[in-house]
């Protein structure tokens, strides 16, 4: 029998390649979804024996031993990305238009499991190059620029990790995980390593994971990328892909935190070294969190949110306490599911309506209430209000923040979410609610397939909200301890408790009480959307009486000093500097003038001279 | 409630009939006003909020919003143009709502008694609860309309809303006859050419 590491790893790509090859369109969707659906049941079927042992398997390739396991941690991140995967697939089964897609799509997956798996550096290289490769060939094809721009710099970042990989590898003489991690121990008490190459390791690996991961000011091919593509697809590549970037953090600390932290010491009773990924992440959230406000393109509205909320998992991480990490492993698998479903149901929207623009829509909950209703759900997850996971996690990273006695970075995290409450409500006002355009009165529900991956999202943020517990308590048993307490309903800190099903009762009860009073209170009746007060004067339809447009001008406004300053255009700016650099270089050294080569020549002979050579 | 008139809430809780009496008290305890000033008579109304004459011991509140309130105050002449606006806004009051008229020129035109532009005789267009004669009426006449209009929404005389429900054709009719038919549209479109 194959080892179901392999199954889990190649099932995507093997399913890819043959939606790819057959192209037959129903029979490519339907190999797709089994692809994406194999790893997902596999992973469910390992949960016990993960966590009694773990499942190893290795291979020599070309003289590198590739070493993939399936732990606890790993276990709990694959089945995160092979649940956004099946609802990708599903929602790619209406929204992708070729096998190209399928194709790209799930290589990706395989690429972000694989990463999850490793357990050295060759295969985490490997496969994260797969990965940002099969994302990059997925936005290629629907935008060039932005496709470039991701792929410079994800290529910036895989090669900053590459020569981080070759310095530790100079300095240990080792490319699996455990030994480096041994060695890095080891050299906390020795010291062979200095402060200043550690310092460098480290910035490499920051720039390499803050790539992906998305954090300022390398965050500048997200909104692109996450939106010149099929927005199915983008549900996996900011719901899961973004996460190998957090898991890369993740891997800082398991590799070399009592290195880094020999190296370089506390701030404040503060690993500096975390310190520095915590004020990463607490800037990452409300830079594009104001960002995000600002928009006005529902896909780049959701991209920038989707930074800021990755933000949040760099931040918790940052805080290096237990709780935080545990807040931040809660959180990767919050944000995975509300923002999945936000792209699923961005990729409803675009399907029906086929416009991306706020000031294009309105009023659609009447046509599509079903996608409404899950948006809703994924807004609520979101903004962090309960019984939804979005608050679990978001409380718990709370809690971290404070208890580490971060007040600044705590209060970042809390204006990150009052930004964010601004930026979905702005999503629900702007397409769900008020005056409906007429082009959009033929609007029809979402397709099957489409629904089914929302719901697959759904449910996971509904049942993780109310059942807390059933996440931390796997957190508990992955990061070995009793980190947050209490049981399924109940998280227990050690400054607080939430319990998750007391507040649903409550809410529920409230709801129902509410909903009595409203019942009960007056003959509702329903009347147009233009029998409504414009100061008394008569409107029909042919106005508009929504703002679909500048709906946070005043926010615009009072961050214009800040909004002058743009990453965006810093680093075009210096895409065309290097340009003209180039351009500059072959004009003036190939000028075509035989005379200047006899002069290199002659220039050259001269500097073997100086040197002694000749 | 009549079929006819189905786009107006029907208001009475058959449920709760028994604490109609309670209902009754409560709203004339809390009456709002539609801050919607027509006439001369906007200028007289802030001193009836203010220290002096003071009507939120009544419980009274001006309001921006007609969906909030129930009283509506009429103050002073109204002309053609702005009584679209007050049908529109009166219309979009909740039941059970109530009309002051407040001064001469909703009662019978007052000194514009032969001004083609301004509506004699108010009645005809939307019901209305209490008049109070003057030009201008004293705040303390206004007050005295105020307990008028309470002791009639005590005992159930204040009924323009359900006169207005069951007469609307009549009204209909009678606004139709000064702006024309379908003058809503009209009204509303005749902006779009301008914008």
């Amino acid at each position: 029998m194959i080892n179901e590491i392999l199954l889990i790893l190649f099932a995507p790509l093997v399913a890819g390649v043959i939606a790819w090859a057959l192209d037959v369109k129903g029979v490519r969707e339907a190999i797709g979804i089994i692809g994406a659906a194999i790893p997902l049941a596999v992973l469910a079927k390992l949960y016990s024996q993960v966590l009694d042992e773990a499942i190893n398997y290795s291979i020599t390739v070309s003289g590198f031993t590739l070493q993939l396991q399936l732990n606890p941690m790993s276990w709990y991140f694959a089945v995160i990305a092979s649940l956004v995967g099946l609802a990708m697939a599903l929602g790619m089964a209406v929204t992708s238009r070729n096998s190209y897609d399928w194709l790209f799509a799930l290589m990706s997956y395989t690429g972000v499991l694989g990463v999850f798996l490793s357990q050295d550096f060759v295969s985490f290289f490997l496969l994260w190059e797969l990965m940002t490769f099969a994302s990059f060939m997925m936005v290629l094809r629907r935008n060039r620029h932005e496709s470039l721009k991701y792929f410079v710099l994800s290529v910036i970042g895989a090669y900053a990790m590459l020569i981080a990989i070759g310095m530790l590898y100079a300095k240990t003489g080792a490319l699996d995980f455990a030994t480096i991690r041994q060695a890095l121990y080891m050299d906390a008490a020795m010291g062979t390593i200095t402060t200043r190459e550690m310092a460098m390791i480290f910035g490499l690996f920051l720039v390499a994971f803050g790539v992906k991961a998305g954090s300022v000011p390398l965050h500048v091919w997200a909104p692109g990328a996450y939106s010149e593509t099929d927005q199915s697809y983008t549900a996996f590549f900011s719901g899961a892909l973004s996460k190998a970037g957090a898991y890369g953090f993740l891997l800082l600390y398991i590799l070399m935190g009592y290195k880094l932290y020999a190296a370089f010491g506390t701030f404040n009773n503060h690993l500096v070294f975390a310190y520095i990924i915590a004020w990463l992440g607490a800037i990452t959230v409300v830079v594009a969190g104001f960002l995000a406000v600002l928009q006005e393109d529902i896909r780049k509205l959701f991209a920038y949110s989707s930074i800021s909320q990755v933000g949040y998992i760099l931040l918790a991480f940052g805080l290096g306490s237990t709780l935080g990490f545990a807040g931040g492993l809660f959180h990767v698998l919050s944000h995975a599911v509300f923002k999945g479903l936000f792209w699923l149901v961005t990729a409803a929207i675009i399907l029906q309506t086929g416009k991306t623009q706020f000031k294009d829509m309105g009023g659609l909950a009447e046509k599509m209430p079903f996608t409404f209703a899950m948006g809703l759900i994924a807004v609520l997850s979101l903004a962090g209000i309960p019984p939804t996971a979005g608050f679990a996690s978001k409380w718990l990273i709370y809690e971290a923040a404070i208890q580490a006695h971060m007040p600044l970075v705590a209060g970042a995290i809390f204006l990150g979410s009052g930004i964010a409450f601004a930026y979905v409500v702005r999503f629900l006002y702007a397409v769900w609610f008020g005056q409906r355009p007429s082009d959009l009165e033929d609007v029809k529900e979402a397709p099957l397939p489409l629904l089914i991956g929302m719901a697959i999202l759904a449910i996971p943020n509904l049942v993780f909200g109310i059942a807390p517990g059933l996440v931390t308590d796997y957190i508990n048993k992955m990061l070995g301890g009793e980190i947050v307490g209490g049981d399924y309903y109940r998280l227990v800190t050690q400054t607080g408790t939430y319990n998750a099903l007391l507040v649903t009762i409550v809410l529920t009860i409230g709801l129902a009480i509410a909903g009595l009073i409203y019942i009960y209170g007056a003959r509702a009746r329903k009347v147009p959307v233009t029998n409504t007060y414009q100061s008394g004067n008569p409107v029909t339809e042919e106005y508009n009486l929504s703002i679909r447009k500048n709906f946070y001008r005043p926010l615009a406004e009072a961050l214009e000093f800040w909004l002058k300053y743009s990453w965006d255009r810093f680093y075009e700016r210096l895409a065309s500097m290097a340009e003209d650099f180039a351009d500059s270089l072959r004009e003036s050294f190939y000028n075509g003038n035989v005379q200047s080569y006899s002069w290199y020549l002659a220039v050259v002979l001269l500097i073997l001279a100086l040197w002694g050579v000749l | 409630m009549s079929e006819r008139n189905d786009d107006f809430i029907t208001y009475e809780l058959q449920e709760f009939k028994l604490f109609e009496p309670l209902f009754r008290w409560a709203r004339k305890k809390s009456l709002w006003i539609v801050a919607f000033c027509t006439g001369c008579g906007g200028i007289e109304m802030p001193p009836l909020f203010t220290a002096r004459y003071d009507i939120e011991r009544f419980g009274m509140m001006p309001n921006p919003s007609p969906r909030m309130a129930d009283l509506f105050l009429i103050t002073g002449y109204v002309t053609p143009k702005t009584l679209k606006r007050i049908i529109i806004t009166y219309e979009m009051i909740p039941d059970p709502k109530y009309i002051i008229a407040h001064g001469s020129c909703p009662i019978n035109g007052g000194v514009y008694w032969d001004s083609y532009n301004v509506v004699k005789q108010l009645d005809k267009y939307i019901p209305i609860d209490v008049a109070i004669a003057g030009c201008m009426p004293r705040p303390e006449a206004v007050m005295d309309g105020i307990q008028e209009i309470m002791r009639k929404i005590e005992s159930g005389e204040a009924d323009g809303w359900k006169r207005y429900r069951e007469n609307y054709e009549w009204y209909r009719k009678n606004q139709d006859e000064l702006f024309g038919e379908g003058w809503r549209e009209r009204d509303a479109r005749r902006w779009l050419a301008w914008i």
